[in-house]
């Protein structure tokens, strides 16, 4: 989202049509105001206070990098191919950042876009992917096996 | 659903490592949610945090396909789970039940589980399934204040038999007045349809007073004579395929009452066992396709009668098989004007003098598609030009133009004609134009300079 300067003070000269947000790394991010208005939590607060758009934002639990992505995905209006590029690390921050931001369509969308990649994926395969670890002695992780017996049969681990 | 009010409860940390695995369980419950069922379950084995988490999901998805043992196990352990889902099911209120099912299950269990989720203020019900499914009149579906979709696709339907016997019913309206009050989307397919009690002297009521789109394909109405469905928001209505079975020889009259209709369409047969009324205010765009061809004059008279509703409300028209009007002709020269028509489409062969007219009953049509022209003939006064061709017409589309001399006849007569003319596209049925012809059709005389393309 850089910007030149001549286009800076154009949309500066007109109304308000960005906004900057400060993110986690604290890079200053200077963001169409469409796209800020997807995000509910910063739009509620700009309708709020009549807030001085110059001052940057602060998205303390957005990185710069996630902010990008959400920058691209919003402006290709969700177009799977892009997304597909993402590696696991950035569908769960983008998850955790849709969410923090409210978000609605986003999170939507790259909650689907996980659902798909867990169907049908072993047991080990989604504690990776979310970080889990395993706390259940074996015993206890046999019992749970043997009470939802319907759920594990007939499946093909990895 | 709101998910940043529990973003709160997560922890701050610099370790991005750390916010993942803390998701906020209502994230997970989400992404849950859109797995299948059987999937969702799995997950109580990942940790201890995990072990009831899948039993917040709103939406479920369950499929017996997913049960490859013998038959026998397959069918009860399929039904276990089931169970098993609703009884832990934490979720006030579900979103979404979706279905599948090809074995045969006592219709006993299937309305368990629709009581159920009916109590949850189910919003979405799909089911798919042969015809081992059944609504009977005490289902709770009927009862629903909460459902806002609706799509059963049932396949119940020997099609090749005719008799009476031979229809099993898979739906039954269990008195003569229906009210679905939340219902928006309507999906029907292949459901053999009757009603308690019979409704040889009463009409059969049906009320969708939030119906947004309706989609009926396939489905039968037995025993049922009169139907009167009133939808005053509905926007889109397709009609497929209706059948109609009578113990009697007598006909089903169907009325239709949708005030706000976007999109019409009706494909099947145009019979006499049945009369399909419509009660419009306007519609933008409606299609018309005739199955069966039988060229009698019943349905001729089908035929006629959607245009005759359609008359001075569509914009936009397209009809396959215009052909089907032919003996109606007769009926047809009381037709009103089409007074909104710009767009008329005719997907298969047209006479020259049904086309006519046709151009003669709409002044205002700016495109016009044709799929083959049969014949035209020069009409027997020779400066009539219908006025839509003279003052409106803009863009026409040949389809199957081979230069046959009727067919340069008619294309002259409209170079020759329309003042207004932007575009004329004719599509060649072989690879390409000779230049013979091409010459011929340039060499034409304008009232307009309209781009010509060969395609």
């Amino acid at each position: 989202m850089q910007k030149t300067e001549g286009e800076e003070s154009k949309a500066e000269n007109e109304e308000v049509k960005q906004v900057t947000l400060m993110t986690s790394d604290g890079v200053k991010m200077k963001v169409e105001i469409s796209i800020v208005y997807e995000m509910e939590i910063v739009r509620s607060f700009i309708e709020v206070n009549d807030a001085d758009h110059s001052v940057p934002f602060p998205l303390p639990n957005v990185s710069s990098h996630t902010l990008d992505l959400i920058i691209e995905l919003v402006k290709n209006e969700y177009d799977d191919e892009f997304m597909k590029t993402f590696s696991h690390d950035e569908l769960k921050e983008v998850l955790v950042a849709a969410n923090y931001l409210n978000m609605k369509t986003l999170l939507d969308f790259i909650a689907t876009a996980i659902a798909n990649l867990l169907e049908k994926k072993s047991v080990e395969f989604i504690r990776n992917f979310f970080n889990i670890v395993n706390d259940f002695t074996p015993e206890e992780e046999a019992e749970i096996r043997k009470t939802n017996e319907w759920v594990f049969q007939d499946l093909d681990e990895d | 659903m709101n998910l940043s009010d529990s973003s709160s409860k997560m922890q701050k940390s610099s370790e991005d490592q750390d916010r993942i695995s803390n998701l906020p369980d209502i994230i997970i419950g989400h992404i849950l949610s859109l797995l299948s069922t059987r999937e969702a379950v799995r997950t109580s084995v990942l940790s201890k945090r995990w072990e009831y988490m899948w039993t917040f999901i709103t939406k479920l998805h369950f499929n017996d396909r997913d049960y490859k043992y013998r038959n026998y196990i397959r069918k009860n352990s399929f039904l276990n789970s089931v169970y098993r889902v609703l009884l832990h099911l934490n979720s006030s209120s579900i979103q979404s039940l979706s279905i599948s099912i090809s074995e045969s299950y006592d219709f006993y269990h299937l309305k368990q589980w629709m009581s159920v989720m009916i109590g949850r203020k189910v919003k979405e019900i799909r089911i798919n399934s042969g015809p081992q499914f059944e609504i009977s009149s005490h289902s709770p579906i009927w009862k629903s204040r909460s459902l806002e979709k609706l799509v059963l696709r049932m396949y119940a339907f020997p099609v090749r038999h005719r008799r009476m016997e031979d229809y099993d019913i898979r739906a039954t309206i269990p008195t003569l007045n229906v009210d679905f009050l939340s219902l928006t989307v309507l999906r029907l397919y292949g459901i053999p349809i009757t009603c308690v009690p019979p409704n040889s002297v009463q009409e059969l009521r049906l009320n969708f007073p939030s119906l947004r789109k309706y989609k009926t394909v396939n489905c039968t109405w037995i025993n049922v004579k009169r139907i009167s469905i009133e939808m005053p928001k509905l926007e889109v209505l397709i009609i497929e395929d209706t059948n109609v079975i009578m113990s009697d020889s007598s006909q089903c009259v169907i009325n239709l009452c949708a005030s706000h209709l976007v999109e019409f369409s009706y494909s099947g047969q145009m019979s006499d066992t049945m009369s399909v009324a419509l009660t419009i205010k306007s519609v933008a765009s409606a299609n018309i396709y005739p199955r069966y061809i039988l060229n009698g004059f019943p349905n001729a008279l089908f035929a006629y009668q959607f245009l005759s509703t359609f008359n001075d409300k569509v914009e936009r028209l397209r009809f396959e098989h215009p052909q089907v009007l032919a003996p109606a002709v007769n009926s047809m020269v009381g037709l009103p004007e089409f007074e909104m028509l710009t767009d008329l489409e005719v997907v298969d062969k047209i006479t020259g003098s049904l086309l006519w007219f046709l151009l003669l009953k709409a002044p205002f049509i700016e495109t016009l598609t044709l799929k083959e022209l049969l014949s035209f003939e020069h009409p027997s006064t020779p400066n009539l030009v219908p006025p839509c061709v003279a003052s409106k017409l803009e863009v026409v589309n040949f389809g199957r133009f081979q230069g046959n001399e009727h067919e340069l006849r008619f294309a002259k007569l409209v170079f020759e004609n329309a003042q207004v003319l932007k575009r004329v596209n004719f599509t060649c049925p072989w690879p390409s134009y000779g230049k013979k012809l091409k010459e011929k059709i340039l060499a034409f005389e304008r009232s307009a300079s309209a781009v010509i393309e060969f395609i």
